[in-house]
């Protein structure tokens, strides 16, 4: 009787937590195989979290480039001033690790993740200006500056963790913003007529006057990134990936969106979705 | 005689004044010289369409923000042809948005 108990108790603590564990859309899940079988086969020297080297894994000479700078990188001390700021107490005496669950090295790789309540799509930058404002601070920029130190902490400490968003299988309004997200990567824009994926699925690898296109898979690892263009313009180098995104927008001559508005938010969920697996490979360099 | 040939002057003259008081650029067949606000005004609702679709590319409202400076200048053909240039962006953004309405991976 005991023995009975124990199982029918087991069975039912087992099928709780499978309840409770979303698990991927299975339409979600046959995209990320598509997408990344796509990349194997056409470099199939290259192992999963060596695209994370982007437009460095095509080419050698650009990949000792990088790796040399990798060394001592231009922007650890902005990496410090990420830690110090997350550190640092709000009035009420919080700090930012109050809004947030898990350890710092666990927090980047819960994020862009499917918030069911709300029916939208968050992504860690929005969080953090969530955290400021329900403990009564006021929000800061988005795209760069102390933003991009915090996020960059956060990526870096994630370094090595392994990316797993979940789109939620039977979560209808998840798989809309999803399929949104994916709608946009795939649709040409601007006058130049081109889609992300013209550049970073049918491309890779080409050169783009002295560039090098990267592939899209494991794009998402290293963001923040820290750019010597954005360098050389106001600003201090980095920069988030919605950053990034209007930035490619305006060079295919379209208009760019808001960030933090539905459209790279959900932007961001699929291209995240499809590095599934992959390892956050902290802040980096790019060009 | 006399009367109509005195007549005949004052109506040709005050034709020709009033011809003058409009610009060389009148259109004579709708009677408006409007023309570039015309077209800044097509160019801007044909954007704010392209728009509406997500579609809008970069420089379609530089070009109308352009052309509107230039027709400060009267009969300034280069506001007209940046306004042009601007309805022209715009409806190809809306086919744009159109054809990319099936958009998804080839592979």
């Amino acid at each position: 009787m005991k023995k009975n108990i124990t199982i029918i108790a087991l069975a039912a603590l087992l099928g709780s937590s499978v309840a409770i564990a979303a698990q991927q859309s299975a339409q979600v899940q046959a995209d990320i195989d598509a997408f990344q079988n796509h990349f194997k086969a056409k470099f199939p020297e290259m192992d999963l979290d060596d695209f994370s080297k982007g437009p460095y894994s095509m080419n050698e000479d650009k990949l000792m480039q990088f790796e040399n700078i990798m060394e001592m990188p231009p922007f650890e001390d902005s990496l410090d001033k990420g830690e110090q700021l997350w550190n640092t107490a709000f009035k009420n005496g919080k700090t930012y690790s109050s809004c947030f669950n898990g350890p710092v090295e666990k927090i980047r790789t819960q994020f862009p993740r499917w918030n069911a309540e709300a029916g939208k799509v968050e992504n860690l930058e929005a969080m953090i200006n969530k955290c400021r404002t329900d403990n009564g601070e006021k929000k800061i920029g988005w795209k760069k500056g102390k933003m991009a130190f915090i996020s960059a902490y956060l990526t870096t400490a994630a370094t090595g963790e392994e990316i797993n968003v979940i789109v939620p299988e039977g979560d209808e309004k998840a798989l809309a913003a999803y399929n949104k997200g994916k709608k946009f990567f795939y649709s040409k824009r601007g006058q130049l007529n081109l889609s992300c994926a013209n550049c970073h699925i049918d491309s890779v690898g080409k050169k783009i006057r002295g560039d090098i296109l990267s592939p899209a898979l494991g794009q998402i690892t290293h963001f923040p990134v820290w750019r010597g263009k954005w360098m050389r313009k106001k600003g201090n180098g980095f920069g988030t990936i919605q950053r990034r995104y209007g930035g490619c927008n305006k060079q295919v001559r379209a208009k760019p969106f808001k960030v933090h508005k539905d459209e790279y938010t959900n932007l961001e969920f699929f291209h995240t979705v499809m590095s599934n697996g992959m390892e956050i490979s902290g802040t980096e360099y790019r060009q | 005689m006399k009367k109509i040939l005195l007549i005949t002057t004052a109506v040709f003259s005050l034709s020709t004044y009033s011809a003058d008081l409009l610009p060389s650029c009148h259109n004579w067949n709708d009677g408006s010289s409007d023309t570039v606000k015309a077209a800044i005004a097509a160019a801007t609702a044909e954007n704010k369409k392209a728009a509406k679709v997500g579609f809008e590319w970069r420089d379609t409202v530089k070009f109308i923000k352009k052309a509107t400076k230039l027709s400060a200048t009267p009969c300034n053909s280069s506001a007209l042809t940046m306004a042009n240039m601007a309805k022209a962006q715009a409806l190809d953004a809306q086919k744009q948005a159109k054809d990319q309405a099936n958009a998804g991976p080839s592979f």
